[in-house]
């Protein structure tokens, strides 16, 4: 368990939690901005994809291995809502 | 003197944050729905892969590593399959790719 991280990769890591999470903020631009639902939808999976590198990243810097389950749980859910807009972009109905 | 798991952990690190940043240009600055899907499925897929990996490298053989090794197959398999699935959903709704000359 690395509880106590070396201090180039404390530094690292934490640089990279900054620069993942303003790159997360750069995505709501294109769900703000995206003319078409779909647009909206693929920067959302990005949102979401992101959110789960920064979650095993916090995982990293604080040496809980807890967060990785969080992260693992956050692949599922982001997965499933994006199928279930496919289906309804297509199908206008999600459960027949 | 930097031990050798550390700076492997800060090089995969890294290289999965250039791959975000690769994947959120082409978020934001191409033209239509299909080149940003086609630009951040691969690159988004790849970074936080990348990322996994660095973290896989710092916690070792254990529990984490075991979750963080489901984590990337997940990834892998669903991320690509969740763009696919967007993007067929908006071609049968009827979105036009765009072309060279569009908007002109």
């Amino acid at each position: 368990m690395a509880s106590e991280l070396p201090a180039l990769l404390d530094t690292a890591v934490f640089a990279a939690l900054v620069l993942a999470s303003g790159l997360t903020l750069l995505a709501g631009y294109r769900v703000i901005v995206g003319p078409t639902t779909p647009d909206r939808v693929v920067a959302l999976d990005t949102i979401g994809t992101n959110v789960v590198a920064i979650a095993v990243l916090y995982a990293l810097q604080t040496g809980e291995g807890l967060f990785v389950t969080v992260s693992l749980v956050l692949a599922i859910i982001g997965f499933v809502s994006t199928i279930a807009v496919a289906r309804f972009v297509t199908e206008g109905d999600i459960i027949e | 003197m930097v031990a050798p798991a550390t700076a492997v952990a800060a090089a995969l690190v890294a290289g999965g944050l250039a791959f975000t940043v690769v994947a959120l240009v082409g978020l934001v600055r191409l033209p239509d729905l299909y080149s940003r899907a086609h630009a951040t499925s691969k690159s988004e897929t790849l970074g936080a892969l990348l990322a996994l990996a660095g973290a896989a490298v710092v916690f070792g053989a254990g529990q984490p590593t075991l979750k963080l090794a489901l984590l990337a197959v997940f990834v892998l398999v669903t991320s690509p399959t969740a763009t696919h699935a967007i993007v067929r959903s908006a071609h049968e709704q009827g979105i036009e790719p765009w072309t060279r000359g569009d908007g002109e």
